[in-house]
């Protein structure tokens, strides 16, 4: 029999292909991964203060669960960075959540507003971060791609957002700095963005991931202190990107305390507790995070190189990053997502992100390339890759030579 | 005024997190001692020195980065060869495995699938049980449909219970094995009958075996996977947690045939992300060296026995004896509802106890017993909620 006749349509023809045989590949040393928005990676990297967060844990509190909503010192802790960095004063208890990692996050936040049968709509931009595409399927939602234009430098059009708000729809999720195309939303922009989800009475999932990584000259606006999106905003951060601690997985939510209270009640049940010697790490990472500023300015001097080094080549048009840790291409000239990162990985040794099967949403695949120029802590090293990217590209094979 | 739970699916703008358990706790100005968690030796420190060392070594290396969402593989060969020998069937690790960030997370995973948004598909779930198994369903677009246990029957399965409430829109039977409250082991035999019902109404089983560390000497413990024609149709929820006693790592694994675990590790990386990295490095130790596992089991079974007198010796009470580790589920009834003997425990025994509604009955409590490393200061708890009982006003 095949177990495949008694799941749900959407979940029967979904084939974990993609992963098998990628752990070996990924052990290979004779290539350079410049794939994963994981900084610095595969190096050591931590700093020593959260590594004696985790000594202090193991040696006291590491065995046993926390709250499911995650430690109150953490939550404390949070609350302090909410008021820093995004400009609003929240409530530890009644308006945070700790979660095991922005990917199930979400997830999280999304499906209280998706009820099962409605097929509710949730709006994102192309391109954007590759579960906007992805997650609403799978949670018996819908995904509307609204796109963006390289000559905005894919900020956001809210008439291609009016264009296609229905009567289902529910949620706009937008990533802000976005991945991949490392842009930061104008003010200008998220005001009439407010605007519109206002009128149309819908839910924003906002995912700031990359917010501390904003590079001079820009502003990360948060949309989430502009009147009447308190009350309809899901703010989204993690510990992975700005601390580049992706593989502890530690993330959070803020929202209103209405819809917090739903979060919380049923976070057990749906996502669980997040480890606690991480939250202890978190706790220590915050209390002392000069290192995240470090981390920008270096980021800042390698988007510089990385635009230096890629946006004079012929067939190749790119997006100077105002954020992040990427750099986003439009390849399309020379040819397909796929075949331009499989000519990469032969020629230059290096694996990039394709946009094979629309990931970053409808039409991506065609053109689109990220490079993760935040990989490898030493920054020489860094950039030696990045010359050979530079070199492959320049001797891309033209249609018919 | 903007309400948002008007947007939202009913079920969940029904769920609040005023005045739950987690709240109370967190309203406490002073903490008894906590029995119901369960949570190992909580709140000592317990974590063995061999997974320390592992997690540390990691933190040196690779802990920043993301692992495989589908789990690390030294982790994963390590399971293999501990489903293997705890439940005597082979599975390819690379295939029929995936690691999750502890089990809590696992059930919408692994049900999903098997939920059509908007038909209402049901779920069929022995009670008592761990509440996730009937919590869970209707966050997923389902419908759970408790089939009742009775403590006259030590709370086996009947499986006349699970034909009288079977339809055509049932897709999945989930279960806990051992069973969270009760203590139970299911016997081979009504493994064999729940299996023959699960093919015969073409069904998905889902199992938790999470406490499949703690199964006491006297009892074969049956996984129904091991069962002919089970393999394809099961997907079972292993944990570290409790037998390991480390619940704050928060690593758990599901076994499942590859055209399931296919299907899971294409959408780990929505509902899992990815498991910690230093975590798994500290399990991977962990199962290289089992040693402080069989420790734990052995405790719990001296526990069991020793606690087990004093409560035969409680006025008003009744339980049935537990058949693995590490907690006591208790009728109270005599002396009010599991609230009223929850709330009169802290105040006069200064232990919190779970309440037994969360499980499916106010009539009952659970009691863990695997709390404190120090089993005097367990015995001593357990003893207070003895006197505490015997000068209840009820007994006056």
């Amino acid at each position: 029999m095949s177990v495949r006749r008694l799941m749900d349509p959407v979940y029967r023809d979904l084939r974990g292909v993609g992963f098998d045989g990628y752990e070996d590949f990924m052990k290979r040393t004779d290539l350079d991964f410049f794939t994963f928005a994981d900084p610095f990676y595969p190096d050591a990297c931590i700093p020593e203060h959260i590594k004696q967060g985790i000594y202090s844990s193991l040696e006291s509190n590491a065995a046993h669960y926390t709250l499911p909503v995650g430690l109150d010192e953490l939550r404390r802790a949070v609350a302090e960075r909410v008021r820093r960095v995004n400009g609003i004063q929240v409530d530890h208890n009644k308006n945070i959540i700790i979660t095991s990692g922005s990917d199930l996050s979400y997830n999280f936040a999304m499906r209280p507003f998706l009820t099962p049968g409605e097929e509710n709509e949730v709006m994102a931009p192309v391109p954007s971060y590759t579960h906007n595409f992805v997650s609403p399927g799978l949670m018996g939602g819908k995904t509307v791609p609204v796109p963006t234009y390289a000559e905005d430098g894919y900020d956001l059009r809210i008439e291609e957002f009016e264009r296609r708000v229905s009567a289902k729809t529910r949620i706009v999720s937008i990533t802000n700095p976005n991945n991949p195309t490392g842009t930061v939303y104008k003010r200008e922009t998220l005001e009439r963005l407010a605007e519109f989800c206002i009128r149309h009475d819908l839910i924003l999932f906002a995912d700031q991931c990359f917010e501390e990584h904003t590079f001079d000259g820009y502003e990360m606006f948060n949309i989430i202190n502009i009147p009447g999106m308190w009350e309809r905003t899901i703010l989204c951060n993690s510990f992975s990107k700005s601390m580049g601690l992706c593989g502890f997985r530690l993330a959070y939510l803020v929202a209103h305390e209405e819809i917090m209270s739903v979060l919380q009640a049923c976070a057990v049940q749906y996502v669980g507790a997040p480890s606690t010697m991480i939250q202890c790490a978190g706790i220590a990472a915050l209390r002392n995070n000069a290192f995240v500023e470090d981390m920008r300015r270096e980021f800042q001097v390698r988007a510089e190189a990385a635009y230096r080094l890629l946006s004079d080549i012929p067939g190749v048009k790119c997006t100077m990053p105002q954020a992040g840790f990427y750099i986003w291409l439009d390849v399309g000239e020379l040819g397909t997502s796929k075949e331009v990162c499989d000519y990469l990985l032969e020629q230059a040794r290096v694996v990039v992100t394709s946009s094979d099967g629309d990931m970053w949403g409808p039409g991506t695949g065609r053109y689109g390339v990220r490079i993760i120029y935040g990989s490898r802590r030493d920054r020489d090293e860094c950039f030696g890759v990045l010359e050979r990217i530079r070199q492959a590209l320049l001797n891309y094979p033209k249609a018919g030579s | 005024m903007f309400n948002p739970r008007t947007l939202m699916d009913p079920a969940f703008a029904k769920k609040t997190s005023k005045g739950g358990t987690f709240s109370f706790q967190m309203d406490m100005k002073k903490q008894p001692t906590a029995m119901n968690w369960a949570d190992p030796y909580r709140p000592n420190d317990t974590v063995p020195p061999h997974v320390k060392q592992a997690v540390i070594d990691s933190l040196n290396t690779t802990a920043a980065h993301y692992s495989f969402p589908t789990g690390d593989m030294e982790l994963r060969e390590e399971i293999a060869k501990r489903v293997l020998k705890l439940n005597g069937v082979k599975i390819d690790p690379r295939t029929e495995l995936t690691i999750s960030n502890g089990s809590d997370s696992a059930f919408a995973y692994v049900m999903r699938p098997f939920l059509v948004p908007g038909e209402e598909n049901e779920v069929l779930i022995p009670v008592p049980s761990y509440a996730h198994n009937f919590d869970v369903p209707p966050l997923i677009g389902g419908k759970s449909v408790m089939v009742p246990t009775r403590a006259e029957n030590n709370f086996d399965l009947d499986i006349e219970e699970f034909e009288k409430r079977v339809t055509d829109k049932t897709r999945l039977v989930v279960f806990t094995n051992p069973n969270n409250p009760t203590g139970t082991v299911y016997r081979r035999e009504t493994m064999e009958k729940l299996a023959e019902f699960c093919i015969r109404h073409n069904l998905i089983c889902v199992v938790d075996q999470c406490f499949e560390d703690s199964v006491f000497d006297e009892h074969e413990f049956v996984s129904i996977m091991a069962l002919p024609g089970m393999f394809e149709r099961t997907i079972t929820i292993g944990s570290i947690s409790k037998g390991m006693g480390l619940c704050g790592f928060r690593v758990a694994y599901i076994v499942a045939p590859g055209e399931i675990t296919d299907v899971l590790h294409e959408t780990a990386v929505l509902f899992v992300g990815a498991t910690n990295t230093m975590a798994q490095a500290g399990v991977t130790a962990g199962l290289r060296d089992t040693r402080f596992m069989e420790e734990l089991r052995r405790e719990w079974m001296v526990r069991a026995e020793i606690l087990g007198s004093i409560l035969d010796s409680t006025p008003h009470i009744s339980y049935v004896k537990p058949e693995a580790g590490f907690f006591f589920w208790i009728d109270v009834s005599y002396y009010g509802t599991d609230r009223e003997v929850m709330q009169y425990l802290v105040e006069e025994a200064d232990v919190l106890v779970s309440t037994g509604s969360g499980f499916t009955d106010p009539t009952h409590i659970r009691v863990i017993y695997g709390c404190l490393q120090d089993r005097q200061e367990c015995i001593s708890a357990v003893e207070r909620i003895k006197a505490a009982l015997e000068r209840h006003p009820r007994n006056r």
